[in-house]
This record gives C-alpha cells, sequence and structure tokens, in this order.
C-alpha cells in the first residue's frame, strides 16, 4: 500500500491495485488526453479537496469543542467534586455536631436531672436543717429570755435586800445607838434608883430615928412629894422602859429580818454564782451545740447517699448515736443476710446437682423406656413370626392330610378287594374323628388368636394413643427440658469461667490505663498541605505503576490501556491545579501592583499637584489639583499636547507659555510648574 | 493599669500567639508567597498575616481544636514542621512547648502588658532567626505540618489523626525566649538540619 501510494513500483508486485489507486491511474490517463473530462476531474478533485478541508476544519472544530467541553466537564467536574467534597465535609461536620449535640444534650438533661435531685434533697436537708436551726434559736432565746429576766429580776431583789439591808444596817445603828443611850441612861436611872434607894432606906433609918426623935410634918410631906416625884418619875421611868422594849423589840424583829435577808442575800448570790456557771455551761453548750450542727451537716452529706438506698427515716436520727445504732443494726442484719444468702446459694447449688442427678437419672430412665419398647416391637415381631410359622404348620397339616387321604385311596386301590369293608370303615372314622378334632382345635385355636390379635390391637392403640398424647410429648419435653438443663448448667459454668475472664481482663485493662495515662498523643489534621500533597503522590505512583504494568503486560499493538488515559487526566488535573494557583498568584500580584499603582498616583498628585490618568491609547490626561475640571492631554505616541486649559477664564496666555516654555526652552516640567502656580493663583482670587 | 489574665483569656492570648507566630514563620520561612500576606498591625508590630482562604481556614481549624484543648489542659505542645515536598523530610521544626502551671509554681499575676512584651521579644526573635537558619533554596517546594501534642485520653474529633513526631535526628536546636500568663508558661525552639 505504502508503495502504492507513494507511487513507487515494483515489478514483484502481485497484489492487484486498489480501486482508489486504479480511479487515480485512470484518472491520471485521460487528464492528458480528454480537457472536458480533466476539467470535471479537476472540479471533483476541487470538491473533494474542499470537502475534505471543510472535513478537517470540522474535525478541528469539533476537536476543539469536544476539547473545550471536555475541560468544562473536567472543570465541572472538579467543582462538583470539590462541591461534594464540601457537602462531604459539611455532612460530617453537621453529624458530628448533631451527635455531639444529642450526646451533650443527653448529658445536659442528665445533669439537670441530677442537679434537679440533689437540690430538691439539698432544699428539703436545707429547709430541715433551717428548720432546727430556727427551733433551736428559738429555744435558745426562750431560754435566754428566762434567765436574763430571772437575773433580772433576781439582781432587783438583790438590789432590793441590799438597799434594804443598808436601811436595815442604818436603823439598826440608830437603834443600837438608842438602846446603847437608853441602856446607859436606865444605868444612870438605875443608879439614880439605887441612889434614891440607898437615901430612901437612909432615910428610913434616919426617918425612923428622927421620927422617934424629931417627928415634923414638914419634912414628911416633902418627903411625900419627893416620893411622890419620885414615883412618877419611875413611872415614866418604866413607860420609857416599857416603850423601848418595844422598841427593842421591834428592833431584835428587825434583825432577825435582816438576819434572814443577808441569809436570803447569800443564797441569792450563790444562785447568781450558779447562774453565771449555767450561762458558762449555755454557752459551752451553744458552742457544742454549732459543732455537732456542723458535724451533724457532715452526716448528711455522708447520709444522703445512704438515705437513698437504705430506707432510714432521717427524722429518727437524732444524733450520730443512731446512726451508729442503725448502722449496727443494719450490719448484723447484713451479717444475717449473708448467712441466709450463702445458704441459700449452697442449697441452690445441691438442688442444682440434685437436678443434674434427678436430669441423668431420666435420662437412664427415658433409655431404659425406649429399650422396654424396643423389646416390646421384638416381642411383637416374635409372634408375628410365630403366628406365621403356625399358619405354616396348619398349611403343612393340609397338605399332609391330603397327602394321607391320597395315601388311604391308593391303600384302597392296591389292597382293593383284599381289603375289608369294616377295618376301612374304622380307619375312616377315626381319621375323621382326628380331621374334626383338628378341625375345632384349629378353629379354638384361630379363635384365641384372634381374640388375642384384638386385645393386642385394643393394646396397641391404646398404647399408641397414650403415647401420641403423652408419653410422645411428655418424653419430648422432659428430654428437652433434661437437654437444656444439661445445656444451662455447662453454659452457667461458662459464663462464670468467662466472667473470671472478664475480671482478669479489666484488671489487667485497668493496669493498662494506668500505664498509659502518662503517654501523649500526637495529633494532625488530616488534610492538611502536606498530607493532600503526599496524597497528590502515592495518587500519582499508583496510577504510573498501574500505567507501567498495563503497557507491559498489553497484548495487542492497537489496545492502549485505560490507565494511561487516567494517568493523564490526573496530569491534566494537576495542571490545573497548578493554572489555578498561578492564576491566583497573578491576580494577588495584579492586586498589589494596582494597589502599588495608585499609592504612586497618589503621592505624585500630593507632591507634583497633578493627577495622572493613563489611557490605554498610548495617552496620559494630566488633572490639575487646583483645577480638577480641566486636563492637559498627552499623547506619546504623536508626542503632542492638548489641553482644555487654553481657555479665555482659565489661562489667558497659554500659547504664550506654551511657547517660552516648550517650544523655546524645552521645559515641560516648568510649564507645568507655571500652569500649577497659574491655577493656584486664580483659584486662590476665587475664594 | 491593666487587669491579670483569667485561664480563658490566657489561653485565648497562647492561641493568638500561635496564629501569628505561625504566619510569621509561614511568610519568614517562605513557605507561601509574600504576595498571600498582608500587613497587621499586632504586639506593637507589624506582623504578616495570610489572606489566603485554605491557609487561613486550615490554621483557624488547628487553633479551634487546640484552644479547646488548652482550656482543658490537654495540649502541652504544639509543633510546626516545615517539610521538603521532593524528599519528604522535616527541614525545621518549630516547637512551642506550653507549660500548665500549678498554684504552687505561679508566680503571683503578671500583667497583661508584661506578657504582650514578652510575646513581643519572642516574635522579633522568630523574625530574627531568619539570619541564623539554612537558606530554604528550593522555592515553592516546601509545605508545612503542625502536630498538637495532647493527653493520651483527650477528646479527638475525627477530623484529627495521630502522627508521628517528625523530629530532626541530629539537628541544631536553638531555645528560643519565652513568655508566661497567669496559668501557663510558652517556651520557644527551634531544630533544623545543618
Amino acid at each position: 500500500m505504502s508503495n502504492n501510494a507513494s507511487g513507487g513500483s515494483s515489478p514483484f508486485l502481485e497484489t492487484p491495485l486498489s480501486p482508489s489507486s486504479a480511479n487515480n491511474v485512470e484518472s491520471r490517463i485521460p487528464r492528458f488526453n480528454v480537457n472536458g473530462n480533466v476539467a470535471i476531474g479537476e472540479e471533483k478533485e476541487h470538491q473533494i479537496l474542499s470537502l475534505q478541508y471543510k472535513l478537517n476544519t470540522i474535525q478541528n472544530e469539533f476537536e476543539i469543542e469536544r476539547l473545550q467541553m471536555q475541560r468544562q466537564l473536567n472543570s465541572v467536574d472538579k467543582k462538583y467534586r470539590t462541591t461534594i467534597d464540601e457537602l462531604e465535609h459539611a455532612l460530617n461536620d453537621t453529624k458530628f455536631l448533631h451527635e455531639t449535640n444529642s450526646s451533650l444534650n443527653e448529658e445536659l438533661d442528665s445533669l439537670r436531672k441530677d442537679y434537679e435531685e440533689l437540690r430538691a434533697s439539698r432544699e428539703t436537708d436545707f429547709k430541715d436543717l433551717k428548720r432546727q436551726l430556727e427551733d433551736k434559736t428559738q429555744e435558745v432565746d426562750d431560754l435566754k429570755l428566762n434567765y436574763e429576766n430571772e437575773i433580772s429580776v433576781i439582781n432587783s431583789e438583790l438590789q432590793n435586800a441590799r438597799i434594804a439591808s443598808e436601811n436595815d444596817k442604818a436603823m439598826l445603828k440608830r437603834y443600837e445607838e438608842q438602846v446603847s443611850s437608853q441602856s446607859l441612861e436606865i444605868r444612870n436611872l438605875n443608879s439614880v434608883i439605887l441612889e434614891k434607894d440607898a437615901e430612901i432606906s437612909n432615910l428610913k433609918t434616919s426617918g425612923m430615928m428622927n421620927f422617934q426623935q424629931n417627928d415634923t410634918t414638914e419634912e414628911l410631906t416633902a418627903i411625900n412629894r419627893l416620893f411622890q416625884d419620885q414615883v412618877k418619875f419611875t413611872k415614866q421611868l418604866e413607860e420609857a422602859n416599857i416603850k423601848q422594849a418595844n422598841e427593842l423589840k421591834k428592833l431584835r424583829n428587825v434583825n432577825e429580818s435582816y438576819n434572814f435577808y443577808k441569809i436570803e442575800n447569800d443564797k441569792l448570790q450563790n444562785r447568781i454564782n450558779t447562774f453565771e456557771k449555767l450561762e458558762k455551761n449555755y454557752q459551752d453548750s451553744q458552742l457544742k451545740i454549732v459543732n455537732l450542727e456542723s458535724k451533724l451537716a457532715a452526716w448528711d452529706i455522708v447520709d444522703t447517699d445512704q438515705e437513698s438506698h437504705m430506707d432510714l427515716d432521717m427524722n429518727n436520727i437524732q444524733n450520730p448515736v443512731d446512726v451508729i445504732r442503725n448502722w449496727k443494726l443494719l450490719k448484723k442484719e447484713n451479717l444475717m443476710l449473708i448467712d441466709e444468702n450463702s445458704k441459700v446459694t449452697l442449697s441452690s447449688n445441691n438442688l442444682k446437682i440434685l437436678n443434674d442427678e434427678l436430669a441423668m437419672e431420666r435420662n437412664q430412665l427415658l433409655d431404659l423406656n425406649n429399650n422396654y419398647e424396643q423389646n416390646l416391637i421384638n416381642m411383637k415381631k416374635l409372634n408375628h413370626e410365630l403366628e406365621q410359622q403356625k399358619l405354616l404348620s396348619f398349611e403343612e397339616c393340609k397338605l399332609l392330610r391330603k397327602q394321607l387321604d391320597e395315601f388311604d385311596n391308593f391303600v384302597n386301590e392296591a389292597q382293593g378287594e383284599k381289603s375289608k369293608d369294616g377295618n376301612n370303615e374304622n380307619y375312616k372314622d377315626l381319621v375323621d374323628e382326628y380331621k374334626n378334632k383338628t378341625e375345632d382345635l384349629t378353629n379354638e385355636l384361630k379363635r384365641i388368636n384372634e381374640e388375642q390379635r384384638q386385645q393386642n390391637q385394643q393394646q396397641s392403640q391404646t398404647n399408641k394413643k397414650r403415647k401420641t398424647n403423652d408419653s410422645s410429648s411428655l418424653t419430648y419435653y422432659s428430654q428437652r427440658i433434661n437437654e437444656l438443663q444439661l445445656e444451662n448448667s455447662s453454659l452457667v459454668r461458662d459464663v462464670a469461667k468467662k466472667e473470671t475472664v472478664i475480671t482478669h481482663l479489666e484488671a489487667k485493662l485497668k493496669q493498662l490505663a494506668e500505664l498509659k495515662e502518662k503517654k501523649i498523643r500526637i495529633l494532625q489534621l488530616r488534610d492538611g498541605p502536606l498530607l493532600k500533597d503526599q496524597f497528590i503522590k502515592r495518587k500519582e505512583l499508583e496510577l504510573l505503576k498501574a500505567e507501567n504494568n498495563d503497557l507491559l503486560s498489553r497484548s495487542g499493538a492497537d489496545m492502549i490501556p485505560k490507565s494511561v488515559y487516567e494517568t493523564l487526566n490526573f496530569e491534566l488535573k494537576k495542571q490545573e491545579d497548578e493554572i489555578f494557583k498561578s492564576t491566583k498568584k497573578f491576580m494577588r500580584l495584579k492586586e498589589i501592583f494596582n494597589k502599588k499603582s495608585l499609592e504612586f498616583i497618589d503621592v505624585v498628585n500630593s507632591l507634583l499637584g497633578f493627577k495622572l490618568e493613563f489611557q490605554q491609547d498610548n495617552k496620559v490626561k494630566i488633572y490639575s489639583c487646583f483645577k480638577p475640571s480641566n486636563y492637559l492631554m498627552v499623547d506619546l505616541v504623536k508626542n503632542t499636547l492638548v489641553s482644555n486649559l487654553n481657555r479665555e477664564d482659565v489661562i489667558a496666555d497659554w500659547d504664550e507659555l506654551l511657547k517660552v516654555w516648550i517650544e523655546d526652552r524645552g521645559q515641560i516640567p516648568c510649564f507645568l510648574a507655571t500652569i500649577t502656580l497659574r491655577l493656584w493663583e486664580i483659584s486662590d482670587m476665587n475664594k | 493599669m491593666s487587669q491579670p489574665i483569667s485561664l480563658r483569656g490566657s489561653t485565648r492570648t497562647i492561641t493568638e500567639f500561635f496564629e501569628y507566630s505561625i504566619n510569621s514563620i509561614l511568610y519568614q520561612r517562605g513557605v507561601y508567597p509574600p504576595e498571600d500576606f498582608n500587613t497587621v498591625k499586632k504586639y506593637g508590630l507589624t506582623l504578616l498575616k495570610t489572606h489566603d482562604d485554605e491557609l487561613k481556614q486550615y490554621i483557624r481549624r488547628i487553633l479551634l481544636q487546640v484552644h479547646k484543648w488548652l482550656l482543658g489542659g490537654k495540649c502541652n505542645k504544639l509543633v510546626l514542621c516545615i517539610v521538603d515536598k521532593d524528599e519528604g523530610d522535616v527541614v525545621e521544626r518549630w516547637s512551642f512547648d506550653v507549660t500548665h502551671l500549678s498554684p504552687s509554681e505561679k508566680e503571683g499575676d503578671i500583667d497583661e502588658e508584661v506578657t504582650q512584651n514578652q510575646i513581643r521579644g519572642l516574635i522579633r526573635q522568630i523574625t530574627a532567626s531568619v539570619t541564623f537558619l539554612p537558606e530554604l533554596t528550593k522555592e515553592g517546594s516546601y509545605t508545612f505540618n503542625v502536630l498538637a501534642y495532647t493527653d493520651a485520653y483527650a477528646k479527638v474529633p475525627l477530623e484529627w489523626a495521630d502522627s508521628a513526631s517528625k523530629e530532626i535526628e541530629g539537628g541544631e536546636v536553638v531555645q528560643l525566649k519565652s513568655f508566661s500568663t497567669n496559668d501557663r508558661r510558652v517556651t520557644a525552639q527551634v531544630s533544623y538540619k545543618f
């Protein structure tokens, strides 16, 4: 083909030419002979070429479009994947959040419940304690008030008693003084009386003597008067004495009352002392109460858990002794329960063992029952065989009888005339008799067999029924129960073994956890830049490996493995990522450039007073900061300068300035500076 | 007179420091191009902070979790590894140790201004470390990874996975400055291949 297509000829070419090549040859031949045909051929060729060109262009367009579409598809696919990834992330996040939220809610609920319960119990405890405290404080206040009242009463009494005693003392002193003075007076008077008595006696003696000697009336009257006076005086004295005695009596009474008050006072003092002691004791007891209350609070804290578990009535517990008593009671009860529990477990174990033994015995019994049933079946089989043998023997008997009859006939024929009729008849009778007997016996045997059979049938039917109803189900269930019990016991043993294993494992786990507690975990985010990079590299490597394997193992030369396409696709994606990154970088650089250029323009504007605006057609618009409405337009290509500042109302001598600074001196900056100054002057003037 | 930092506030200070230090390291070491960073004023310094959304999101996710761990006292180290993409080797390892101070270890109330000054000094040292660290010659072929050292029983979200410590064997270690808050002390060090 290649030879033909290239136009080369080979003398050894055996294959015929292809139609196209043949046509070409044919079309080539008349091209030199017939002009019309040549023109048509050329036209056709042109048409073909144009069509081929069109086809090529369409194919190219198609390819381009296909590539574009593929690119779009890739980008869309990428976007789709990224969105799916994002969606997955978001879903995972929401799921995780939802889970955490639900778990947190649950925790919160449980905590809230616990908190509510705790708070309720605390509140009740607190209320109880508060109530108790209030009662105690009330009691304390009452006692305080009572004590204070008593103390005040006692104090007032004491003061009164003191005052009274002081008064009494003063009175006593006065009375003592009076008594002493009066006793002195009495003494004096007594002495006077004694003197007077002595005088009287003297006078009596002297009177007697004088009476005898000088009995004058005057003296007697004077003496009588004196006596009367003396009597009066003594009467007065006696009255005064009686009065004093009364007063003395009163004073003695007062003294006695004073002593009584004194004693009372002492007693009250003692009582006050005892009250003081009691007050001290009361304060100590209050302190003790506070301490005990704090201890009680601690007891309450300890007992709150116990309270929930045990049915202890907190109202019954007044002091720790009650708690200890309860605790002791509970301990005793617990010990008793433990004993009972151990006994019960022992008995249950014994019961289990007995149950197992019973199950085994039951199994043995069932086996025996089965054997018995089997024996019965065997016996029945034997019976049946015997019946069959009996029937066979009957048949044999019949045959023998037949043979006997035949033999008798034959004997009769042989004997002929020789035999006698009498003997034959006897023989016949005997045979008949025998026959009848045997028939009777056979009938009887048949009947008996029939009856036995019927009985057996009935029995078997009843047995069958019972078996179907009772024995089969019972045996089945008992067997099943036994099996299940045995299985249960084995499972219980297994469970016990497993439990011990579990406890061992838990202990080990705990130990391991304790060991591990000190350890540290090093963590990283799953989708970090490093891991992403590593993931891409791994994927690339895997794809390349797959491609390599496929290429090495491919059989047909025309086949291109799928892995090649996948690798190319992956590379394309990588390139797209690179492009994306570079685009991003370019955008950022552009942003920075724009920012910097804006800064530059701002700086120029602020320093030179002109704002520069770069146009796309290589033109620069220059706005002065003093006249932003007007501008200068510089064309950098044509090298021209146009402005709308050259008006009369703005810069009147524009042309002159332009001539001086640009044309003559060639100094654009100076020209711009002049314009700036002019514009500033105008704006200043306007202001 | 500024108030001393509370536990929550101190954690926030540490997390914020991590954010700025990670950004500074990534900028100073050229792991990400300079155009990805903006200048911001912080700690009385002009620092650089990324405005690349992907990177920002990544750092934010790390620091959110680290903040939670720090609050719970479960995180005691944060490590930033700069890794050669081609070789997979760790070329630099910036480690920030967080010590949770016990009541006996606390040295009284530390003023926030003192903490800020210490942080400023540490960030300056990180910036200055470019002078002694070997140049990362292969531009654009480095990436980074952040490792968080946590308690073995810390609650770990699904997006976090276990990692190796990524130590640089036989590397040079330079101890940097440290700063303290009321409850924690943060010490920094950098190890690198030489």
